[in-house]
């Protein structure tokens, strides 16, 4: 008889083909067909995550930036803790009650305490090495403790540092110090698979990766727009690192390159009638259809999170570092990318950019509640925008998983004002 | 004596902090406030500077510092943001804090934001405590250095001023350690809200000044007796920042004794010394990651293993975790903590707690039930109030 763990990869595996044999049989334009790649990326990484776990292969646990390249070639299949919450919206009431019941604070991240509780219903296969960072928010790795205690196997960390803005000196020091944590890696690793560390094939990978950055790249260009090409839902859609695989991630970016240059070419506009450009910062609620109001309102939704590596905002990949950079060196500048990790000024700077080059009309700042990394950065980056951009900026406080603390009439009727303000000001322009 | 003593303990009050420092500038002098335990005091002791510790101010509105933080907001961080926001401590000629929590981060970044004309720094304090991250914290210091020295040109940091300070310092931790020494006792010398009050004082006085009036009261305090009631349960608090001594008064008028503390204000603060033998910036980035750890450090299951450590010493009954609201590391950490604590057969709960003593009523239920069911296991007989 399966088990829980391997039922829930088989239904998920299976969910992944129907959206591909979906997308492959639609004849909608307005439904991205390189979407079928990206789902057919997602689809093998859930079966190599269900061979590594019925064969006794390696897994490792973890969000946020894990070495990938390095992983990969060490024989480790990836499991982030975070998709798979968010992918269970509907069940996150139940995990928020499991982990409450362990004496978890409801004060606590939703986000953490639901991985906590996914965890805890043993629906996901147990981690070989469990993983954390403090690239992205502390609850993201705190949560490891907690985890450690659950599965009883070693954890590995890394420390981003806090200076890590790339047109100051001291940024080279903190590639060094992530690179150096990422060394020591190794050997915990090499003992747990039993692989040794091939530096060779780590390079090619990385520059297969490289080459589909670029190519991604080129396809942020043409997704800037008007009118954007890009719905909301795609601007959003994302393939977290554990899922990469180089050869394909070129294919995938190439195909939707090509596919929205001749969006692009055509005029084609994924709202049509578009009148206003949103740039959404931070995730909007799970449960609820945000783009869909949006877009019935002839609003296009450019959203902040989103792409692979977050795309957007690539600072650190310099051609000519990443020639002579080691494999370690490599694996720390692609960790230390990302415009919202760091100073809030490096977050402000990232999206007065994106502010610039979208064409945006307004923005909305989604306050994840319990979540000080992002919800604190708001104001400010709202008193830069109005100032700076003459833009509006509206704040939503909320909770992107938990439904059961969610006012939908309140929440639209506030999006429904907020766009008519930016409308009053952008006749008024 | 016991005057003297308690000129000493009240010295922590906001107040009489906030007289301390004005007092330290009216001699033409520099006072630079801190919000974090890890920030290196010896540093501006070294620039002939008041190493200050934040501790919030109960005293202004939080309406504007709410703006910025929204809800939920760590409520310490709430209150330092209010002060630095409300002109509080306008004496204050920089401020200095770590990347610590989330919540400190960002906090000092809408400092910035709101007052970009102010001195101050923000310190990496790494996660490890391999020698990766102590070279990297060592840079750390270097930064506050030319951040001291490049904001007051009349300051220059020596290894040898760094030595100095570092001998001061680490005497306040000697003396410090030794009253903890004592709280071993049957009858210990200070309470445990006298004891977080004599840690407070520490951290926003003068060192100098700090350690001649505790050696002189050294030999009163090694005679000096709290009664509290006989065989009364003995409990170690852990906490973030406490900043309230009154909490601990609660704990004990439930009928424990608070003869230890796991706590950022208080032992977390004075446990370790710094090697003198060292570069001074390496000795420096040593002891601070060596000491017992913060939750949000990676390695903290150290901080766990002291604290089992120190329930043998001081002969622990039982431990009442009392995370500040808001607190992020000890809110998620709180299973782990209590988990690692039942493990080891010790009795252990955990209460949320406020900024402020308030709900009183509320904790005082929950602490004196815990304090009951313990003196219940020691056969002591126990009555209300």
């Amino acid at each position: 008889m399966a088990d829980a763990v391997s039922t829930n990869l088989e239904n998920w595996i299976a969910q992944y083909k129907a959206r591909i044999a979906k997308i492959g049989q639609s004849p909608d334009r307005s439904k991205l067909k390189s979407n079928q790649l990206f789902y057919e990326m997602m689809r093998d990484a859930n079966i190599r995550l269900l061979h590594h776990y019925q064969e006794g292969k390696p897994i490792l646990m973890g969000d946020s930036r894990p070495p990938v390249h390095i992983l990969d070639v060490m024989g480790f299949a990836s499991l982030s803790l975070d998709l798979n919450t968010q992918q269970r919206v509907p069940h996150v009431p139940r995990f928020l009650d499991i982990a409450d019941s362990q004496g978890f604070s409801s004060q606590v991240c939703t986000s953490t305490r639901a991985g906590a509780g996914l965890v805890l219903s043993r629906e996901v296969p147990p981690p070989s090495l469990l993983y954390g960072d403090s690239f992205c928010c502390i609850p993201m790795y705190l949560r490891n403790h907690y985890l450690a205690q659950v599965y009883r196997c070693p954890t590995v960390y890394i420390d981003a540092g806090y200076y890590v803005e790339e047109q100051k000196d001291d940024f080279e020091e903190t590639v060094n110090y992530v690179a150096e944590q990422i060394r020591q890696m190794v050997p915990i690793l090499e003992r747990i698979s039993g692989l040794p560390l091939d530096e060779e094939k780590v390079r090619q990978a990385q520059e297969a990766h490289w080459r589909a950055l670029h190519l991604a790249m080129e396809a942020e260009e043409m997704a800037k727009a008007v009118p954007a090409p890009l719905s909301g839902r795609d601007s959003l859609r994302f393939a977290p690192r554990s899922s990469v695989r180089p050869a394909k991630l070129i294919e995938y970016y190439q195909a939707l390159r090509d596919e929205l240059w001749e969006r692009v070419d055509s005029g084609f506009a994924a709202v049509p009638g578009e009148r206003l450009r949103l740039l959404w910062l931070q995730t909007p609620p799970l449960f609820t259809d945000t783009f869909q109001f949006l877009e019935e309102r002839r609003v296009a939704v450019i959203c902040e999170m989103g792409g692979l590596d977050h795309k957007r905002f690539i600072s650190g990949l310099r051609e000519e570092k990443f020639e002579k950079d080691t494999i370690f060196q490599r694996e720390a500048r692609w960790f230390l990318d990302g415009h919202w990790y760091g100073p809030n000024e490096r977050r402000i700077q990232g999206v007065l950019r994106f502010c610039r080059d979208y064409r945006i009309d307004g923005v909305v700042h989604f306050n994840q509640r319990s979540c000080p990394y992002y919800a604190h950065t708001s104001r400010a980056i709202k008193d830069r925008v109005e100032k700076e951009l003459n833009l509006p900026m509206l704040i939503l406080d909320g909770d992107f998983m938990n439904v059961r603390d969610f006012d939908e009439s309140t929440y639209y009727a506030h999006l429904e004002a907020f766009l008519e303000l930016c409308l009053a000001q952008t006749h008024s322009r | 004596m016991e005057k003297e003593l308690k000129s000493l303990l009240e010295t922590h009050q906001e107040e009489n902090r906030n007289r301390i420092a004005r007092e330290w500038k009216q001699q033409g002098k520099k006072v630079i406030g801190y919000m974090c335990s890890y920030v290196p005091e010896e540093v501006i002791s070294a620039a002939g500077m008041l190493p200050w510790r934040i501790l919030g101010s109960s005293q202004v509105s939080t309406a504007r510092a709410s703006l910025y933080q929204g809800e939920n907001a760590c409520l310490f961080c709430q209150r330092a943001l209010a002060g630095l926001m409300e002109g509080q401590w306008d004496f204050l000629d920089g401020v200095v804090t770590t990347n610590s929590c989330d919540d400190m981060q960002r906090t000092w970044e809408i400092w910035r934001h709101v007052a970009p004309e102010r001195v101050g720094c923000i310190l990496h304090l790494p996660r490890g405590d391999d020698e990766i991250a102590i070279g990297a914290y060592a840079r750390s210091m270097e930064k506050l250095i030319q951040t001291l020295e490049g904001n007051f040109p009349a300051v220059k940091i020596s290894p040898e001023s760094l030595r100095q300070a570092i001998g001061v310092h680490n005497q306040t931790r000697r003396l410090l350690r030794e009253i903890s020494e004592l709280r071993k006792q049957e009858k210990p010398p200070l309470s445990g809200s006298e004891a977080l009050a004599l840690s407070l004082a520490a951290q926003v006085m003068p060192k100098a000044e700090f350690n001649q009036r505790l050696e002189a009261l050294m030999p009163y305090l090694e005679k000096r007796q709290v009664f509290p009631r006989p065989h009364s349960p003995r409990l170690l608090v852990a906490s973030s920042l406490l900043a309230t001594p009154a909490f601990l008064e609660l704990v004990e008028q439930a009928g424990a004794q608070v003869v230890m503390e796991d706590i950022c204000t208080g032992s977390r603060y004075f446990w370790s010394s710094v090697d003198a033998t060292l570069e001074p910036t390496q000795a420096l980035a040593r002891r601070y990651l060596g000491k017992p750890p913060c939750p949000r450090m990676f390695f903290y299951s150290k901080g766990l293993d002291q604290v089992v450590a120190w329930v043998a010493e001081y002969q622990i009954d039982g431990v009442l975790h009392l995370p500040q609201l808001y607190c992020r590391p000890w809110e998620h950490l709180a299973p782990v903590y209590v988990a690692r604590l039942q493990e080891h057969g010790i009795p252990v709960t955990s209460v949320t707690r406020e900024y402020d003593l308030t709900n009183v009523g509320q904790l005082r239920t929950r602490i004196e039930a815990f304090v009951e069911m313990l003196a219940a296991r020691k056969g002591v007989p126990q009555s209300a109030g």
